[in-house]
């Protein structure tokens, strides 16, 4: 699966490649990610994603294979290994910053592989899913680069595209993803329902329609005991006649 | 041949003279509505634990590292086994042809280190509860060296494919060619005619409402392996179950209790139900296993993945003169036991030419290895393929002759029967152009052709299909042997024993798994007998109660089993006539069985109820004639004569297609079948109905898929579109009737016919309503998107 994302950041290009090169800050803007340490070019974490009933915790190593200061790219290859037993993951990303003119322009090259439980999920649903945790990404990484460069300016906005190689059906129609709030840059150690991510406002109603569904049939229930109690009644009267 | 079939709901012996044809309430319905069936998860035993398997999650490669250390380590955990620890035997079918021909393929029963499907089991994990054992499979580590993935028929024959199996080069486990007419080329070449067919069916899941599970425990008292397993094969389960343990059959007694369906999934051996026995001997437990829904849809056995190239040539006036067809099979990654991987491209290269008269025949079938869970028979087995292949030929020979699809198939339908074929198949009389006529004068009766040319008017449109087929029920020994394989079904045994009290009891080696065994067998032993329907035991499923018996797949269980419980009644009707002469002290010829009593046929009102005579034979064997045995047992086999029997049916399919959402609405579903003597029209019907909705679901719906990497993209019902009551519209069905003369009663097989006929009949139908634009679809399922597509290039 090939995802691909542009940033637009109000930031010399030098400048923005400066931070995307701050490893402990950029893990931070992955939804979901959690760094725990650094071994030279390799750095341990986890990511946790969560698709409707499945959760899948990635558990594997984030490697650079090439950090190019003169063409601002990066190359970073990461491996990981639900902790669950169901699968495993890797990535292959690219990130290269230019100049626009205004400011840098952020691109991000995507290539996922997902194997287990979350990728056989409802079909598409992890392409859906990763296309939003890569926007959510690159929105929390703007956002990062903005309060650092220039408190105050307003989010930079990203544009995703996906060629799921997989020949799954096109993601279509989901609704875009909710702006993160600055606060998720920095602490992203939970995990996300990338489901709801992709269902949006719809996901929020549903624990409220079940509650409803679930009363209504209490109401019901209790409504055909009590009738049947009435009729007990009734019969014992006759009988007792 | 007759139209009618006594069809009384409450029938009577001594009103009617017999059970057969009479739609005798279902003897298991009672218990299965009330729930008190019991079938393998309603099985608790005392210490009994839990199993579940860590199963690979790649496609294709070689396990580097199995850690079950954590796993062991996990709360509730008991034991967990890889392949090493348990060391079992390998599952390998085979058949009798050359290397060249056939490739047998081992499939272990836990994977050792090469692994060849996403859900392959790797090892068995057993705890004290279903919760303890999931938590204990995710600790499983598990570390794969992956290889590229073989996902598709044509991957796996391109040069310089991955092998899935060393041992099989170009991925081809059978490549066969069944039959080759001479001169058939020249054939082709001065036919006036010749239409060309390249059609395919997707992956497919039986999927049985109830997953495959087992319940294996160790008996020391009966010194026996005691496994409960939903199988429709029980002995052949305790064949392999021994071999793989090394142990003699003797020790293994396999119990088959109420099954919620099996469609020929359950009718191989499956590699999870030998691993929990193997579990349970290891650790002196009961241990049981109930396949969850997910592993269900990935890791079971699947079918149907096949592709046709064929082609056809016509006279002028539209006679077929020879039908060519390359068949290729994508059969996942392991042979089924005991079938091989040659089932589905074997039956279509015998049976193709079906209800037609094709003087030159040419097939080429293959069974390509993919890395995808393993095909097993489904319900039709290729028919429903090689039946389409047929209907497009004749339809697309129609169009390009300019005659009526009906027609053409009337000019070409057998008539004479017996019947050989070039297949060198003979046919047992059978009713197709009959059933062909009455399927379309239905159609013509209710109005369809003029109303679907009203309606175009209006803008809607309409499409009417037809598919007219026949099925081999009950295969003989022969039939088997003539594919070579080396284990060979055919024959059946059947036991009818009287108690002292009049009460019988009938063992069959069939399997029921739905199809109401428990009341037809009584029925058709009843009738033989002239006793009470009710007072009628059937017993099936458990190997130390049916000396040997080959399951129920094929149809084969009324012409197979019936007629051998037929055979054994009429030997325990004899012992009754003897022992109940020499009471009445007449003749042995002067007389007979009626309404439960020998009678003397000279003076009705002499008589001997069964009762009677079963407490002379057991209770005083001293009053018996001197020549007679004590007990009344009586035991019968039976293998059917020559090529077996041929049920036959046609089906119309009335179909609108709706522009812009591409569905395909079903508006009327006829089926005209012929089965032979109906024993049971209500459940001859329930078998219709029930196989027309899984053909209809092959025809629309159900379509397995994975992605590039051999990852199963068909895991959940989000996924695999299942029909439900809302899409199958009502069937209505009319019967004939031509009494088999190979089957003791006169009956043919029914349980598969609905299945196959149903692809065909619903693509005729939706190709008729995409006349005017030109396209005609020749894949299943027929998507809405594919119909779409074809409304929207409409001129």
């Amino acid at each position: 699966m090939k995802l691909e994302n542009t940033v637009a950041v109000d930031a010399p290009p030098d400048q923005v490649f400066a931070l995307v090169n701050d490893v402990e800050r950029v893990a931070g803007c992955v939804p979901g990610a959690h760094l725990d340490g650094r071994d030279g070019d390799t750095y341990h974490g986890t990511v946790t994603v969560k698709v409707g009933p499945v959760t899948a915790s990635y558990s594997g190593t984030v490697r650079f294979l090439d950090v190019d200061a003169t063409n601002r790219s990066l190359h970073a290859q990461a491996r990981g290994v639900d902790t669950h037993g169901s699968g495993d993951a890797e990535a292959e990303v690219r990130l290269a910053i230019t100049d626009n003119g205004e400011g840098s322009l952020l691109t991000i090259d995507a290539d996922l592989l997902i194997r287990g439980k979350i990728a056989q999920f409802g079909k598409g649903a992890i392409a859906l899913v990763s296309e939003r945790l890569l926007t959510q990404f690159a929105t929390n990484l703007a956002e990062l680069l903005s309060h650092d460069t220039a408190p105050g300016t307003p989010p930079a906005t990203g544009t995703v595209t996906s060629t799921d190689t997989a020949g799954g059906e096109d993601a279509t129609g989901a609704v875009p993803a909710p702006a993160a709030p600055p606060s998720a840059a920095t602490t992203t150690t939970d995990q996300l329902d990338g489901l709801s991510l992709v269902l949006g406002p719809a996901a929020r109603y549903l624990p409220h329609v079940a509650a409803f569904g679930v009363g209504v049939l209490q109401g019901w229930l209790l409504g055909r005991l009590s009738a049947q109690k009435k009729q007990l009644r009734y019969f014992r009267e006759v009988h007792r006649g | 041949m007759s139209t009618t079939a006594p069809h009384h709901t409450e029938p009577r012996f001594d009103r009617d003279g017999t059970w057969v044809g009479a739609s005798v309430r279902r003897r298991e319905d009672p218990r299965l509505l009330t729930g008190r069936g019991r079938f393998v998860d309603d099985i608790a035993l005392p210490r009994m634990a839990h199993a579940q398997f860590v199963r690979s999650t790649v496609a294709a490669g070689t396990v580097t590292e199995l850690d079950l250390t954590a796993t062991r380590r996990t709360p509730g955990v008991i034991a967990a086994f890889s392949a090493v620890d348990l060391d079992l035997g390998d599952i390998t079918a085979i058949l009798e042809r050359p290397a060249a021909e056939f490739v047998p393929t081992d499939m272990p029963v836990l994977a050792r280190d090469r692994v060849r499907f996403v859900g392959e089991p790797l090892a068995i994990v057993i705890a004290e509860d279903p919760y303890a054992v999931e938590d204990g499979v995710e600790a499983a580590r598990v570390t794969y060296d992956t290889a590229p993935a073989v996902v598709s028929a044509d991957q796996a024959l391109a040069d310089s494919a991955p092998l899935v199996h060393d041992n099989a080069p170009n991925n081809t486990l059978l490549d066969v060619s069944l039959f080759a007419t001479e001169g058939i080329d020249d054939v082709f070449a001065a036919a006036d005619h010749v239409v060309h067919v390249e059609a395919s069916s997707s992956r497919q899941n039986a999927l049985p409402l109830e997953t495959r599970g087992v319940v294996a425990a160790w008996d020391d008292r009966d010194e026996q392996l005691m496994v409960q397993t939903c199988t429709q094969v029980p002995h052949q389960v305790r064949t392999v179950l021994a071999r793989c343990l090394g142990r003699d059959e003797r020790t293994v007694r396999v119990l088959a209790p109420d099954m919620g369906g099996g469609f020929g999934q359950k009718c191989v051996v499956g590699r999870e139900e030998i691993a929990a026995a193997a579990a349970a001997l290891r650790l002196e437990r009961p241990v049981k296993w109930i396949e969850d829904r997910r592993d269900a849809l990935s890791a079971a056995f699947l079918a149907r993945e096949q592709r046709y190239d064929a082609r056809a040539a016509f006279d002028a006036e539209g006679h077929i003169l020879a039908l060519d067809a390359d068949i290729v099979c994508d059969m996942g990654a392991y042979s089924c036991y005991p079938f091989s991987a040659g089932i589905e491209p074997l039956m279509a290269s015998a049976e193709m030419p079906g209800v037609y008269r094709v003087p030159a025949y040419r097939v080429r079938g293959r069974a390509v290895t993919t890395n995808k869970a393993p095909s097993a028979p489904y319900r039709g087995v290729s028919r429903p393929q090689y039946v389409m292949v047929m209907e497009r030929l004749f339809e697309r020979a129609s169009r390009e002759l300019g005659l009526d699809p009906v027609e053409i198939r009337r000019r070409n339908v057998i008539t004479t029967f017996p019947y050989t074929g070039v297949n060198a198949v003979t046919y047992d009389p059978g009713t197709y152009l009959e059933s062909l006529n009455l399927c379309e004068q239905l159609v013509r009766d209710e109005g369809w052709y003029e109303r679907k040319e009203q309606l175009a008017d209006a803008g809607r449109i309409l499409g009417i299909g037809y598919c007219c087929f026949n099925e081999r029920t009950g295969y003989a020994s022969d039939a088997f042997a003539k594919r070579k394989m080396t284990v060979v079904p055919g024959f059946d045994l059947s036991q009818v024993r009287m108690d002292p009290s009049g009460g019988i009891v009938v063992t069959s080696g069939t399997m029921n798994h739905g199809q109401s065994h428990e009341t037809t067998f009584a029925q058709i032993v009843a009738s033989r007998l002239g006793i009470d329907v009710a007072r009628v035991k059937l017993q099936q499923g458990d190997t130390d109660r049916v000396s040997y018996g080959w399951g129920t797949f094929a149809s084969r269980s009324v012409t197979i089993g019936g007629s051998a419980a037929s055979l054994a009644a009429d030997r325990l009707g004899a012992k009754l006539l003897h022992i109940g002469a020499h009471l009445l002290e007449t003749q042995p010829d002067n007389v007979e069985l009626h309404n439960g009593a020998v009678r003397q046929r000279d003076d009705h009102s002499r008589k001997l109820p069964f009762s009677e005579i079963a407490t002379v034979a057991y209770l005083r064997a001293d009053l018996l004639p001197k020549d007679t045995e004590p007990g009344l047992t009586a035991e019968a086999s039976f293998d059917p004569a020559g090529d077996g029997t041929f049920a036959n049916a046609t089906h119309a399919v009335v179909v609108e297609l709706h522009p812009g959402t591409g569905q395909v609405e079903i508006l009327r579903y006829l089926c005209v079948e012929d089965c032979g003597v109906t024993i049971n029209p209500q459940i001859v019907e329930g078998q219709c109905r029930g196989g027309i909705a899984q053909g209809i679901a092959g025809a629309l719906f159900e379509q397995i898929t994975y992605d590039s990497n051999g990852e199963p993209s068909c895991a959940s019902f989000i996924d695999y579109k299942v029909p439900t009551a809302a899409e199958i519209p009502d069937v209505e069905i009319h019967h004939l009737e031509t009494p088999c003369t190979l089957t003791e009663s006169g009956a043919k097989g029914v349980g598969e016919g609905g299945t196959i006929g149903a692809p065909a009949a619903v693509l005729n139908a939706v190709n008729d309503a995409l006349r005017p634009t030109g396209i005609e679809l020749d894949a299943t399922p027929i998507t809405p998107q594919t119909v779409q597509r074809a409304l929207e290039a409409r001129p």
